[in-house]
């Protein structure tokens, strides 16, 4: 048996027990664990034919499955903190006082109401990368602007979905370059830009094409849907911690050599910190992580079990084997199926499809001399809109979940969002196929 | 000891202190829920964090 086959023959176990796994309608994560457990053993047990290396002890097995486990610990850390700060921002009130200022001021002027909506929107996802988080701190908030503006309840949770999935894609936090990047030994660097313009101009696309039309905003009923900002708050006091936090992370790209290495966890926690003393309503530090923690289990329990999948699949060949799948893959193939893989794929996969088909992706397309950093940024914008899509969907049940939406979800929700996703899957891949042309421009 | 050093190893403490402080968090959900996928899930998570703490890693 040669090591292709071998590997292959581990690929087949990783679907299988994934797919059982799934079947018993476990959680995705514990399903990629699973797979991983399945993957070592079939590793094993499988011949592995003139492959010299020695047979794998227990303790071996045990290191691997426990070293992928902190992959990705500083992403996750990430992602805590910034869920933790835009929590902590929601439960003082933050976010209710600003929404309602918006309304009052700007409910005359549709067009910069859904402008101000839209950015409020991109906030929380553009800092934590998690569209989840999106839908569940602003998410309920614009929801109810968004219905007394007139927009049926279809459009409704199909503009927040969306909105949630560009913001994730949003720099500076896109979770899927982040990963891809680090698995090719890419700098994340030069992604701000491409993965900007793709992701608001879909975003902003989506606000005005689902919402543009509709009835004036009645202002006492927009108001009486959204909760009382508590007293005490202004711009001043709503906007310190984002100023704290800015500052921060340019202060460490400007002065490099006299500020401390901070890092985004230890930002975002200064930030909250600042936030706890300014905000006027104290609120249970925590209850909030607790629900931070509960919130994000699921993304958080992916990322460790991507981590020791990929340690896994890196440890058996299974890797090494899809990457050489995708490298020899014709180009005329990839430019026509990428649109439909990658948010398939990421609806099954989650965050792991970023390492598992990101990097063989940017070898291959690195190879043919198309822009490696301006390709990935197109994938990664492309990646987060398969999030309302089977069997995870996390970003479109979170939108269920807080809109309180009881219409069909495939007719009523996924069609009502599939115009500006074919937009921003078209914008998308034109980024791809002129990657080389926009990277010099860029 | 210079200034700096000094600074990035405050960071640094910092750095196991809310590894601690979400460990914690996620040690009080795995106590306070029933469901056993949930708590297998709040496991999973804690793994690196307690890696982290115990530094072994």
């Amino acid at each position: 048996m040669t090591m292709m086959t071998h590997s292959l023959i581990v690929i087949a176990v990783i679907v299988i027990a994934f797919v059982i796994t799934k079947k018993y309608k476990l959680e995705t994560e514990i399903s990629m664990i699973v797979a991983s457990v399945a993957a070592i053993l079939a590793h094993i047990i499988v011949p592995m034919g003139v492959d010299p290396r020695s047979d794998l002890p227990f303790t071996e097995i045990v290191r691997h499955l426990v070293e992928g486990a902190t992959t990705y610990f500083d992403v996750c850390l990430i992602f805590l903190t910034a869920t933790f700060f835009m929590s902590l921002f929601n439960e003082s009130g933050g976010v209710a006082f600003i929404v309602r200022k918006i309304v009052r001021k700007f409910h005359a002027h549709r067009m910069i109401c859904l402008l101000l909506l839209t950015i409020i929107m991109m906030i929380p996802g553009a800092i934590t990368g998690s569209g989840a988080t999106t839908v569940l701190t602003v998410g309920g908030l614009v929801g109810a602007v968004l219905k007394a503006m007139g927009v049926n309840k279809d459009k409704r949770i199909a503009l927040i979905f969306i909105l949630g999935a560009m913001s994730a894609a949003c720099p500076p936090i896109n979770l899927w370059a982040m990963m891809a990047a680090a698995g090719a030994n890419m700098p994340y660097v030069g992604f701000t830009l491409p993965l900007l313009i793709v992701s608001v101009t879909g975003a902003l696309f989506a606000s005005y094409y689902l919402a543009g039309k509709g009835q004036k905003i009645l202002l006492d009923d927009a108001l009486a849907d959204l909760p009382e900002a508590p007293e005490g708050w202004n711009f001043t006091k709503a906007l310190t911690p984002f100023l704290v936090l800015i500052v921060l992370i340019l202060a460490g790209r400007y002065f490099p050599f006299t500020m401390p290495t901070l890092g985004l966890p230890f930002v975002f926690m200064v930030s909250a910190f600042i936030l706890y003393f300014i905000a006027p309503k104290k609120v249970n530090i925590m209850q909030t992580a607790m629900k931070t923690v509960e919130n994000l289990k699921g993304l958080v329990g992916i990322m460790v079990a991507v981590g020791i999948l990929n340690q896994t699949m890196t440890l058996t060949g299974a890797r090494g084997l899809l990457s050489l799948g995708v490298v020899k893959l014709p180009i005329v193939v990839l430019f026509s199926t990428l649109w439909l893989i990658l948010p398939i794929s990421e609806g099954v996969l989650q965050y792991a499809v970023a390492p598992l088909f990101g990097v063989p992706l940017i070898m291959l397309f690195n190879m043919l001399g198309y822009d490696p950093v301006i390709s990935l940024a197109a994938w990664s914008v492309m990646w987060p809109l398969g999030d309302c899509l089977p069997p995870t969907a996390v970003v479109g049940r979170a939108a269920v979940l807080e809109l309180d939406y009881k219409g069909d979800y495939y007719k009523g929700f996924v069609k009502s969002a599939l115009v500006p996703m074919l937009f921003i899957l078209l914008l998308s891949s034109l980024m791809m196929i002129f990657s080389k042309e926009i990277g010099a421009w860029l | 000891m210079d200034l700096l050093v000094i600074l990035n190893l405050i960071v640094t403490i910092c750095y196991y202190a809310i590894a601690v402080f979400f460990a914690y968090a996620t040690i009080r959900n795995f106590i306070k829920t029933k469901d056993v996928q949930r708590a297998i899930t709040y496991g999973i998570i804690l793994i690196p964090f307690i890696l982290r703490i115990l530094r072994l890693k």
